[in-house]
């Protein structure tokens, strides 16, 4: 067995997770994930409440079948059993764990999981939300050169308070990215053996720690050629928090849309947002950065 | 607006709460998840809402009175704005009881 932490749960696992924190089993009492091996029925849920293409929901449960990978079942926001399919390798297993598995547990421990990047910004946690192909996982090593530090990517999950958990120390780039930030792939490891994405480990700037979101920003594009900032207020801020909500699909089957919408709510009224709009084409991430440290700088003196 | 006449009743849905996001209000019902976007004079005729139940010739005149806005202006202003809130099941109309 494998001990790890990660969104600050103790977690045991039988799949190694080299991505994540190890500890050692005489800090971990009672683990408060297991992910073990075990038989998972292919006919899905009994009483399912939603069943997608390849899913399906019910209040604490989450089953989810990939072909020729595995068969998945995440339950109580404390257990995810693997049925792998025989000879799978076992970083196709991690993906699925690291991605549609720690998310459904994490909704079902009501925790309010948002697609996005957390950096921790001269000492302030900083929450930027993106669609995929905005050049977040860039933008994040881009923070990350210029000496800040990452809580959690891709994966951001906040507490009912509003403090972002710290998630995987680590971030997906695509080979591109990693050409631009001048990174050697040679000694990364790729997500999935035929899948041309690398995950680059940060270890020394990693922060541990919760803490309570200072501002977000939306990272998007526009037809312009300059990088532009512009505030958001009000109801708009509900409709953000809410599109990205990471997997937004599993919320109604895990019966939790409406502590969904009371939380959208609530860090709506209390956490700053901008919107941050970049040209289309090109590499920008560095004017980016200077803006938004610029505008942290105005907004929220040290 | 057909279902509703001039000085018909109209209530607020006891399940709404109103909430304040920066300058935005916006009303919530935590039993549907639905949840309407009020700009500042959409507030102020909330605010009538809020003391009970009001006829659309009542919201009529308060912004013909608030905006010196013509008869009809007002009337339809005050139609748009309730047909949304009916839609969105925000208000209902107040049910006569029935005698017989």
């Amino acid at each position: 067995m494998h001990h790890y932490i990660a969104y600050q749960l103790n977690i045991d696992s039988e799949l190694p997770l080299p991505e994540l924190i190890s500890c050692s089993s005489a800090d971990v009492e009672q683990p408060d994930v297991m992910i073990q091996y075990g038989k998972i029925c292919s006919k899905g849920l009994e009483q399912a409440t939603v069943i997608g293409p390849n899913f399906q929901l019910r209040p604490n449960s989450f089953w989810l079948q990939i072909p020729n990978v595995a068969r998945f079942l995440v339950q109580n926001g404390c257990q995810i059993v693997i049925d792998a399919v025989p000879g799978v390798d076992e970083a196709s297993l991690r993906l699925f764990v690291h991605g549609h598995c720690f998310s459904s547990l994490l909704i079902q421990r009501n925790l309010f999981v948002l697609q996005g990047t957390t950096i921790l910004i001269h000492g302030k946690a900083i929450l930027f939300l993106a669609d995929v192909g905005v050049g977040k996982s860039t933008f994040t090593a881009t923070c990350l050169n210029r000496g800040h530090l990452l809580i959690a990517d891709d994966l951001c999950a906040m507490d009912l308070q509003g403090n972002i958990l710290p998630g995987q120390p680590h971030i997906h780039l695509w080979p591109d990215a990693l050409k631009y930030l001048n990174i050697n792939r040679q000694r990364l490891t790729r997500l999935r053996p035929h899948v041309e994405k690398y995950a680059l480990p940060i270890h020394q700037q990693f922060y541990a720690q919760a803490c309570p979101v200072s501002a977000i920003y939306i990272l998007s594009t526009h037809p312009f050629n300059e990088i532009k900032r512009l505030p958001v207020q009000g109801v708009e801020k509900i409709h953000h928090l809410q599109r990205y909500i990471f997997h937004r699909k599993f919320l109604s089957g895990l019966g939790k849309e409406s502590l969904y919408l009371n939380q959208a709510i609530h860090f709506a009224q209390k956490i700053p947002m901008t919107h941050l709009d970049r040209p289309l084409h090109g590499f920008h991430t560095e004017a980016m950065l200077d803006l938004v440290e610029h505008h942290l700088r105005e907004k929220m003196p040290v | 607006m057909n279902s509703i006449d001039l000085r018909g009743l109209i209530i607020k849905n006891a399940n709404v709460k109103p909430i304040v996001i920066d300058q935005d209000m916006v009303l919530m019902d935590p039993n549907t998840n639905a949840y309407f976007n009020l700009n500042a004079v959409g507030a102020k005729i909330w605010a009538l809402f809020e003391q009970g139940p009001i006829s659309l010739e009542k919201v009529a005149n308060f912004l013909q009175q608030t905006f010196h806005l013509s008869t009809e202006q007002s009337i339809t202003d005050a139609q748009q704005f309730i047909d949304q809130l009916l839609k969105h099941q925000m208000v209902e109309p107040v049910v006569a009881p029935s005698y017989d």
